[in-house]
């Protein structure tokens, strides 16, 4: 019995032990973020409309809620975060939900937060309504907010509630598929020639915008012909079965533009089994591993890349500007750079961002 | 004289102040049947378990194969070639038959791999060698009958090799066909020169199968009979029981009031699945009745059956002259019907509850106002109770699975005493209490008789149902015989009966 | 009174010492955890996971266990939101709402008392039907937009809402029943030994049953809490961590799995002690990911200090 008591005191030492280990572990990686060089009175390095950021003028607190830290994308952010903190020599504390579901659990954390005084905030809510109460006591209590990346407080929430967003900063989706026409046109030249969008799940703001944002670009250019935009569900399977009908029927297409680069793949696919591999011109956007390594491999002609660990980066400089007192005029939403991709440029491309990039150093 | 494989030698062992063994012997020879003969308590079991490495010895030395040994787990016992087939199955339910025969000494085919083939081919022919050619190895043992089970266990324990086989009332679960493969199996062994110690209550199997007996008593060595075959069983019976019968239970004469309770032809299932029929008695007010009988014979069940717990397949109960249909628990307390059980800390008691709670568990109706309890009244009324049954007051804050076992039977007994019950059953009322708390309880049942309560106990103790009953009946294999007024039976023949001897 | 209230504090000896190391390591570690602003939060944050804990203490009494009141969370919300929009009287939503959770209950209860189901596997069923109840009732996505006077009763004052005050309510009522009723009683003898209870002559089916009635009943309210503050009914609210906290606290609190223990104040304790790490960590800027391993460990040791108590 005795021994039984001694056995279970040193596990609980020992728990006690692993927890507090844990914890200096995560306290070392905080700190060590937050070294290097400051920079300042250069120019923004990712967005030209933000001019010359300056020096800070003290060590600004920010804290940073993100969706969550469970998968890549969301930590090429927090990257993105941690090395603007770390040029311009201010502090960031990132926090998160555990999953990209535990909405509750955000709204609580990002409430805990409030009490840190914070000199400003970057947000990416989970949905459009889950950190709405938090947020309206944050203007109440006066720390200002940019909403980074992903779900966002739109002007109706934004009044309803009393909370004040300085800027949202984010993806332009519509640019992600005007880019992929331009290379088209680019690819076919003066020749022109039909083409068609498959696009992802109808409703979806992502899906809609890439679809209006080829059919946009398109019409700029007399030569290409737009033959139809049709439903790929985001899905590989659907894509092929989709493309493969309009080979059928279309036997003259000339490019297929794609919502996502899974479903570009499924068009390949589609285009190979009806031996027109070569032919046709396949564009995807999102620049993911699968899609880099398929234009590597001479499947994909193209696709769009944009950049969360740019988009991370720029907050922290829009958040300088304001905090500095330089932020006045600047536009409400700002929309990130993205580049497309092609067998053209794609091996500096890779090399160039590989650094920020977990999905891209996992390529090889 | 000393080729004996197991030789036990002045053997004591107390638990607690009592003395279980004392100076006890045993032999067992190669290829001989030996059983081990003794009531209840006698110390029988005490004796296998230290033999089988499961219990320590006090004193005493343990030869075996002309070595001294000091068994400390049952491992070491079966490393000397000693197992025990326990009454209890240690089977796994949701092996297979074969899977189940081989745990623990799987074959292998090299690499670990088990070598089903072999296993199975192996447990198909052990099973016929023993009389179930109808089980399949791959049978999942929860299809299989409790029977058949007894005899897989039967079969591990050969599988698993051995010199001595410890064989603790193997028979209650089977048959007399079951019985009769079971004694070829055991023949078997022996002409390999294996021993079996054979304990059972049925005089006439042990009679039939072995070779020698040994007879206890009150943990000591009483008789030996080296020649088997040419006893009977008044020879037997003779040494087990003794002949000082002392006044160990109080006792006065009660003066029955009207028919209380009546059981006629009613039947149920014991546990082992067999039927009981046709049992019919009657308990009047002021009176105790006993019913008598040896251990798995379906006393628990009947009692079971009394208070709702266990399903009536025939038959009708009467209460204040009154058909009634008890089905649950419930409908036996809105009538009355007490019930303290054998398996006080499974059944009786709620062990995580303090006394107190267990005491007024079934009355918090009368300590209540509207939803509230009242717990100044519940205290008061728990303590006058334990102050009548020589309760200690601070066991009542103390939780009942902390309380010794004389005490968690007088919490039991108070909590029918609370809810007014005018019948109350007691299933095997002094197992597992010593022998001061015995008295104390037997007293305890004599006065609820005198307040005109109706008092039946169920019991496997003849001593204890002679003391106290005033009337008595004896369960055996073939139904219920009696009543008995009080001393128109003794203890031979109250024993004889319950071994199924003709009247 | 007086005796009742040392007799608490005996044996909540435990885990209040731990509430108090904690907020001393923690007010220690950051200068943000202890002002007003945090203590209210934390109490505020508290009010959810109480209410659910003590339905959970309920259950866990009878040595049983329910993984669906996070579902059931979700869809009462729903149906509470959408007779709102239908322009329900909101009141009446509310008690429709709550009549719907002690359905699920119910049928939690019954599946377990008439089938002799195990608990866990009949709730973990439920969990996944209620969930998909929740998701095609709400096709999916928040339904935003809450009568005024609901957010005002539910919400109320910024600062420090209503919500606490709602939860300790429900903490004090439960302890009252458990203490000083006959159903309190019998509710731990179940757990204690559902034989012998049932022996005895209880009706330990209807009880049972009653247990998860209560259960679904508290996750109804606290999905009100949960509306009143997000301003919206979720059809993905209380997905993981909301029920687990419901299970862990009462256990920190030295509630068993195996039943016969009824503790609130435990209960009440250990979802303070859970939303104090999560706070205090939050405060030091810990990340999310060592933050799950420290709540972890926390419940380990809580039943790791409760068995050594039983020891002695």
């Amino acid at each position: 019995m005795n021994l039984n008591r001694v056995r279970i005191l040193v596990l609980v030492t020992c728990m006690v032990v692993i927890a507090a280990g844990s914890l200096i572990a995560a306290g070392a990686q905080e700190s060590s973020a937050a070294v290097e060089s400051p920079r300042g009175g250069q120019v923004s390095r990712y967005n030209p409309d933000y001019g010359v950021i300056p020096v800070p003028s003290k060590k600004w607190r920010i804290g940073i809620m993100e969706k969550s830290l469970i998968n890549d994308f969301w930590l090429d952010v927090k990257n993105g975060y941690e090395q603007a903190a770390a040029d311009y020599g201010i502090e960031v504390e990132i926090f998160a939900a555990p999953t990209e579901s535990d909405i509750r659990a955000q709204a609580n954390t990002l409430e805990d937060m409030l009490g840190k005084n914070y000199d400003l905030l970057c947000v990416s809510p989970i949905t459009d309504s889950n950190l709405l109460t938090p947020l309206a006591k944050a203007t109440k209590m006066g720390i200002p907010i940019i909403n980074a990346i992903d779900a966002h407080i739109d002007e109706e929430n934004q009044q309803k509630h009393g909370i004040d967003i300085l800027s949202l900063i984010t993806v332009d989706f519509k640019e992600n598929t005007r880019m992929s026409v331009r290379y088209i046109a680019e690819e076919l030249g003066s020749e022109g020639g039909e083409c068609i969008h498959i696009m992802g799940l109808p409703g979806g703001r992502c899906a809609e915008e890439r679809k209006l944002g080829y059919e946009e670009e398109i019409a700029q250019y007399p030569n290409l012909t737009n033959v139809g935009v049709y439903n790929g569900e985001w899905d590989r399977k659907k894509a092929m079965d989709v493309a493969a009908d309009i080979l059928q029927s279309h036997p003259n297409l000339k490019a297929i533009s794609a919502a996502n680069d899974n479903m570009a793949m499924g068009a390949y696919q589609a285009v190979k089994n009806a031996g027109r591999e070569g032919d046709v011109v396949i564009t995807g956007v999102d620049a993911t591993p699968d899609g880099i390594s398929s234009v590597m491999n001479g499947e994909l002609d193209a696709t769009t890349a944009f950049f969360q660990y740019q988009l991370a980066y720029m907050s922290i400089e829009a958040a300088i500007l304001y905090l500095e007192g330089q932020f006045d005029g600047k536009p409400t939403v700002v929309f990130g750079p993205q580049e497309n991709w092609s067998a053209a440029n794609l091996e500096s491309k890779v090399a160039d961002y590989k650094e920020m990039y977990a999905g891209l150093q996992a390529l090889e | 004289m000393d080729h004996a494989y197991v030789r036990m030698h002045g053997i004591h062992k107390r638990f607690g102040g009592i003395k279980a063994l004392n100076d006890v012997h045993l032999e067992v020879y190669p290829g001989e049947v030996l059983g081990l003969m003794g009531e209840n308590g006698a110390g029988k079991s005490t004796l296998m378990r230290i033999l089988c490495g499961l219990k320590q010895l006090d004193e005493g030395t343990l030869t075996i194969g002309g070595e001294e040994h000091v068994l400390r787990t049952p491992q070491d016992a079966q490393q000397l070639g000693i197992g025990m087939i326990p009454q209890e199955l240690l089977l796994v339910d949701a092996l297979s038959v074969s899977e189940n025969i081989f745990l623990g000494k799987e074959a292998t085919a090299g690499f670990h791999l088990l070598d089903e083939k072999s296993m199975r081919a192996r447990t198909r022919e052990l099973l016929e060698s023993i009389g179930c050619r109808d089980l399949h190895p791959d049978t999942e043992l929860s299809r299989v009958s409790k029977a058949d089970q007894q005899m897989i266990a039967i079969a591990r324990r050969v599988v698993q090799g051995g010199q001595v086989f410890v064989m603790d009332e193997p028979t209650s679960a089977l048959t007399e066909q079951e019985t009769q493969n079971l004694f070829t199996v055991i023949r078997k062994l022996c002409d390999e020169g294996r021993s079996v110690i054979f304990i059972s209550h049925r005089l006439e199997e042990v009679l039939e199968i072995c070779d020698r007996f040994v007879v206890l008593r009150d943990g000591e060595n009483v008789a030996e009979f080296p020649n088997g075959p040419a006893i009977d069983r008044e020879q037997l019976i003779t040494p087990m029981i003794g002949s000082v019968l002392g006044e160990e239970y109080p006792h006065q004469d009660a003066t029955p009031g009207e028919c209380l309770f009546e059981a006629q032809q009613v039947s149920f299932t014991t546990a082992q699945g067999q039927t009981v029929d046709d049992i019919s008695f009657s308990v009047h007010q002021g009176e105790v009745v006993g019913i008598a009988g040896l251990v798995g014979v379906g006393k628990s069940e009947l009692a079971q059956t009394m208070v709702g717990i266990r399903k009536i397949h025939g038959g009708q109960f009467f209460f204040n002259g009154k058909a009634e249909v008890i089905g649950t628990p419930v409908k036996a307390a809105e009538l009355g019907i007490g019930y303290v059980t054998e398996d006080r800390r499974g059944e009786g008691l709620v062990l995580g509850l303090k006394s107190l709670y267990n005491m007024t568990l079934r009355s918090l109706h009368k300590v209540a106002k509207g939803m509230l309890i009242r717990s100044r009244a519940e205290a008061a009324l728990g303590l006058s109770y334990a102050e009548k049954l020589h309760m200690k007051p601070q066991y009542l804050g103390l939780d009942a699975q902390n309380l010794s076992g004389g005490n968690q039977q007088k919490v039991v007994v108070i909590r029918q005493l609370i809810s007014d019950s005018q019948l109350i059953i007691f299933d095997e009322p002094t197992k597992g209490i010593d022998v001061g708390a015995k008295a104390e309880i037997a007293k305890l049942i004599g006065d609820l008789s005198r307040d005109g309560k109706g008092i039946c106990i169920f019991s496997s103790e003849p001593r204890e149902v002679l003391g106290v009953s005033d009337r008595i009946y004896v369960l055996n294999h073939e139904g219920l015989a009696g009543p008995f007024l009080r001393g128109t039976i003794d203890y031979t023949r109250l024993m004889s009966i319950e071994f199924g001897g003709v009247e | 009174m007086g005796n009742m209230f040392a007799r608490s504090i005996q044996r909540y000896r435990g885990v209040i010492a731990t509430l108090v190391l904690i907020n001393i390591i923690f007010s220690f570690a950051s200068e943000y955890y202890m002002t007003m602003y945090n203590i209210m939060n934390i109490l505020d944050h508290s009010a959810i996971s109480i209410i659910l804990s003590v339905g959970m203490v309920f259950v866990l009494a009878t040595g049983g266990i329910d993984l669906s009141i996070g579902s059931t969370l979700a869809f009462t919300g729903i149906v509470a939101a959408q007779l709102f929009k239908m322009q329900v009287f909101w009141p009446a939503a509310l008690v429709l709402a709550v009549l719907v959770g002690m359905g699920i209950g119910f049928t939690n209860g019954w599946f377990i008392t008439h089938y002799r189901l195990q608990p866990f596997i009949v709730t973990l069923a439920m969990l996944s039907i209620v969930r998909g109840a929740a998701l095609i009732l709400s096709k999916g996505s928040p339904i935003v937009g809450m009568p005024e006077s609901f957010l005002q009763v539910f919400s109320g004052p910024r600062i420090l809402g209503n919500g606490i005050f709602i939860a300790l309510l429900v903490a004090a009522g439960a302890a009252f029943i458990i203490e000083k009723t006959a159903y309190g009683r019998y509710i731990r003898a179940i757990g204690g030994g559902e034989e012998a209870a049932y022996v005895c002559g209880i009706r330990t089916n209807r009880i049972t049953r009653s247990v998860y009635i209560i259960a679904g009943a508290l996750a109804t309210v606290s999905s009100f809490l949960f509306m009143a503050g997000m301003n919206a009914a979720e059809p993905i609210a209380g997905l993981t961590t909301e029920w687990m906290e419901a299970i862990a606290a009462p256990i920190i609190g030295g509630n068993s799995l195996d039943g016969g223990r009824a503790y609130i104040l435990g209960a009440v304790i250990g979802v303070l002690i859970l939303s104090c790490i999560r706070s205090g960590l939050n405060m030091m800027g810990v990340g999310q990911h060592y933050q799950q391993i420290a709540i972890g460990a926390v419940i380990i040791c809580a039943v790791l200090i409760d068995s050594l108590r039983k020891d002695k």
